[in-house]
């Protein structure tokens, strides 16, 4: 009984330390040469950016205190959370826009996608009708098109923007709107030709999602 | 002789040496699973037809339909051979005949049970089929002249066992016109569909009345066999004979049928519409080739041609084998049939659909099934039963 | 004239000639013959099977309605965003399940040089002007409208034998578990058309103008004007079957 007493705890507190090590192990690698966590800081809110600690720290050679304390807290997580965080403040000189203002470092609305990656699943638009999908990537990489040839004249960044909006309508594009920017038969294809290049339809829309096209349309039985 | 009551008319006709507890219970066993199995039909109107039948949008029609083309075109086949017999009265099958017409009726009103809860609103038939019919419809005619063919039938039977001659030949004669005429019509319901190019065209309505006189001859050797191993006794010459005549008919329209069914096959793959091509490859290499090769073909076809052979139209035990593998072998080529023509799906090339659509029959469809078979089997004991005297004919006319 | 410069001729042929001198003739000729009533029966039929022999659309001046409804298809429109379906159930109470709707859009897709293409395609019931449904409804429970063309249900009557389902080449029809009967789409006849709108509610919902609908009898409806655009492509679903369907489609 004692003997058994023994084993238990030792096993208890050692199944603990076990998960505390392996905890710090994966969110808080320590790096000595960036001064910091190993793995880039991804922060989710507002949108998805990345930042590398060590580009800052080891290759530019920035002090601990040119950043942390006024424009970042040492704590992580604290930035986001103060709602903040937005493109506007960071050309006000907050935040990254400090440094980021075309003189210290390049601007902050300029490369875009040192920090900002380009979303890899496709936006499928489902206003003012099911379904549209749209590829980034096609057009970043295939096409070679920056953030700006897009983004905020045809589309703003904010994503949901367009389709809140009650003229995203194939009518605005003709008119040379959203993607009619470059798709009006001479940048691109009109976008009043090869309709189903993008629309894939509520068929295409449920085979993306996932979703049981007959759930309630069950043929039978 | 007429005006007998109806009781000194069953004196007359029934048979005593039937009344035996075994003969009892075959006959009390079937009446059961005619319940049973018409009770899975008869939840379809509380149910609903869609919930416990599986047939779909696509395939509208399934294993009820043939079952009921089945025993159609049987009683078609029973009946012709009963009328030929009756209206010259030389051939050798008119001693067994008044069996045939007795076993037509129980076959056409297992079809009419069948088909009776297949369809949705059978109530709506009886008052619009009368208010508001339709010349152009095959199923109008179809169902019109089969419901004809039984009247005249029934009225036969009654002049056969009231030994009204007269009147058995002439209602007989009319009985076998009008089945004729609904087999035809029934052929007609398919073949002039040009949208399934399967059933489409003018072959099909011989096809069903080939088949109709091919089943018609395999249950009568297999019905005239029966009723002699019931009683235990051994046929007279002069029955044998006639049991004989019919298996000479079997033989003879089991080779038509064979030619029939090569070229109908055959032709799908000589040109013509995709769809029904399609639809005879389900039959070939597709979901219905097992049912094809070894149901229709060997079990069907061949198999009875070789037990015909061995039996050198002599046994008669090993022809009524081969008249119930026939019937087995058609009662798979309706269902065949069916399937094939309803399976192609008219939107082949578009979403993705595939070249077979899907049906297996229901529970409860295979419980009608089993119904409308014990109606034939309850049928088949109660008529030697009741009125055995009458089929077992020492002389005919 | 010897046969040699009759071949010379040419041939004006009878299809060439204005149907009133054809008529003309084939009074003429019936008159002469004395077969007056074969005559205007074999005109009757004639008239509802009306199509130029290399054509699908209906040969002019031979319409069997005084309205004659049908509907055009630009194919290519259709981006299956499916408001047409969602319209038409709602405003003609078609049930869910079962394989029940009036109207639903195919998909097709393929794959040419590694680039995959969709299709998508609107179908309806074809109201045929030879239409094999109501040929062999036992009950009359589907006719053709006299006054439009239109293949309408007659619920009451139908016994649900569902030979309309296996006979049609379009699948254009359903059992409706609700009614007990067998339905079909009947271009809103009774929803909006007696109200006296003038188009279906899926034509009316339709974001693409995919759907355009009308009299094809009428020289000022845009349906009959996209039928009879000679540079217009205009085809049908199934004509090998011989139904002479009402629904045409086109590329836009």
């Amino acid at each position: 009984m004692n003997k058994n007493f023994v084993s238990a705890v030792g096993v208890t507190m050692l199944a603990g330390t076990f998960l505390l090590v392996s905890h710090a192990t994966a969110t808080e690698e320590y790096d000595v040469k960036a001064f910091g966590p190993k793995s880039p800081i991804v922060w989710q809110k507002p949108v998805k950016v990345v930042f590398e600690h060590r580009v800052h720290t080891d290759d530019i050679g920035l002090e601990c205190g040119a950043c942390h304390g006024e424009l970042f807290a040492m704590q992580r997580g604290v930035a986001p959370r103060t709602g903040k965080l937005s493109m506007a403040s960071l050309a006000e000189g907050q935040f990254c826009g400090a440094c980021h203002d075309g003189e210290t470092a390049f601007a902050s609305d300029t490369n875009c996608i040192a920090c900002h990656v380009v979303p890899e699943d496709p936006i499928v638009w489902t206003k003012p009708v099911k379904a549209v999908v749209f590829y980034h990537q096609v057009h970043t990489e295939e096409y070679g098109l920056d953030c700006d040839s897009c983004h905020n004249d045809a589309f703003a960044m904010k994503k949901g923007a367009a389709e809140n909006s009650s003229n995203f309508t194939m009518k605005a594009l003709y008119d040379g709107q959203y993607c009619g920017k470059c798709h009006d038969g001479e940048t691109a294809f009109a976008s009043n030709t090869l309709c189903n290049t993008c629309h894939i339809g509520v068929k295409g829309y449920n085979r993306m999602t996932g979703a049981d096209p007959h759930a309630d349309e069950q043929s039978g039985h | 002789m007429a005006n007998n009551s109806i009781t000194t008319i069953f004196a007359q006709t029934q048979d005593t040496r039937l009344a035996t507890p075994g003969m009892n219970r075959a006959t009390i066993f079937f009446l059961i699973t005619i319940v049973a199995g018409l009770s899975c039909g008869v939840a379809s109107f509380f149910f609903g037809h869609e919930a416990i039948y599986n047939n779909t949008r696509e395939v509208p029609w399934g294993m009820l339909i043939s079952t009921y083309a089945f025993w159609a075109i049987t009683s078609t086949g029973l009946c012709i051979y009963a009328a030929i017999s009756h209206l010259f009265g030389g051939t050798r099958m008119a001693i067994v005949s008044n069996r045939m017409v007795w076993m037509s009726i129980v076959c056409i009103l297992a079809a009419f049970a069948t088909i009776g809860v297949e369809i949705a609103s059978p109530h709506r038939m009886i008052i619009y089929n009368i208010l508001s019919p339709n010349p152009t419809s095959n199923i109008w005619w179809m169902g019109t002249l089969y419901g004809l063919a039984v009247g005249c039938m029934i009225v036969e039977f009654f002049g056969i066992i009231t030994g009204l001659a007269r009147i058995a030949v002439i209602l007989g004669t009319a009985g076998a016109v009008a089945e004729v005429l609904a087999n035809s019509c029934l052929g007609g319901v398919f073949a002039t569909l040009p949208g399934r190019p399967y059933w489409y065209g003018g072959q099909l309505p011989i096809y069903f009345l080939t088949a109709a006189f091919l089943s018609g001859a395999a249950a009568t050797v297999l019905f005239n066999h029966l009723a002699y191993k019931i009683r235990g006794e051994e046929m007279s010459e002069a029955v044998k004979l006639g049991v004989k005549s019919a298996g000479k008919a079997m033989t003879l329209v089991l080779v038509l049928y064979s030619v029939a069914t090569f070229w109908r096959l055959i032709m799908y793959y000589v040109g013509g519409a995709e769809l029904g091509r399609i639809a005879a490859g389900a039959l070939i290499t597709g979901p219905l080739s097992v049912n094809f090769w070894v149901l229709e073909v060997c079990v069907g076809l061949i198999i009875p041609l070789l037990l015909i052979i061995l039996s050198r139209l002599e046994n008669v035990g090993m022809m009524a084998l081969a008249g119930l593998l026939i019937l087995v072998g058609q009662f798979v080529a309706r269902y065949d049939l069916i399937a094939a023509g309803l399976l192609v799906p008219a939107s082949l090339g578009w979403d993705n659909v595939p070249t077979y659509l899907d049906y297996v029959p229901s529970i409860f469809e295979f419980g009608v099934i089993i119904g409308s078979i014990s109606v034939v089997a309850f049928g088949f004991l109660m008529g030697e039963r009741v009125f055995g005297k009458v089929f077992d004919q020492k002389e005919h006319h | 004239m010897n046969i040699k410069d009759l071949e010379k001729e040419e041939n004006e042929g009878i299809d060439t000639l204005p149907s009133e001198e054809r008529r003309k003739f084939l009074k003429m000729g019936l008159a002469v013959t004395g077969v007056f009533l074969g005559g205007s029966v074999l005109s009757l039929t004639a008239v509802k099977s009306a199509r130029a022999v290399d054509s699908v659309i209906p040969a002019e001046g031979q319409y069997p309605y005084s309205k004659h409804y049908g509907m055009i298809m630009r194919q290519n429109n259709c981006v299956d965003c499916e408001k047409c379906l969602d319209a038409c159930r709602e405003t003609n109470h078609v049930p869910v399940g079962h394989g029940a709707w009036r109207t639903t859009i195919q998909e097709r897709l393929t794959t040419v040089d590694d680039v995959e293409q969709r299709e998508f395609r609107p179908i309806l019931c074809n109201h045929c002007n030879r239409p094999p449904c109501v040929r062999v409804c036992p009950t009359k429970a589907t006719y053709k409208d006299p006054e439009t063309g239109i293949v309408v249900m007659d619920y009451k009557k139908c016994i649900g034998c569902k030979t309309c389902m296996a006979a049609c080449p379009y699948n254009a029809r359903y059992f409706n578990h609700d009614k007990y009967a067998i339905d079909k789409c009947n271009f809103c006849i009774d929803t909006r058309l007696a109200q006296g709108k003038k188009d279906t509610a899926c034509v009316a919902v339709c974001p693409a103008k995919v759907r355009i609908f009308g009299d094809i009898k009428d020289k000022s409806t845009e349906i009959y004007q996209l039928l009879h655009e000679p540079d217009n492509k205009i085809w049908v679903l199934r004509p090998e079957t011989g139904a002479l369907p009402n629904v045409f489609y086109m590329n836009a």
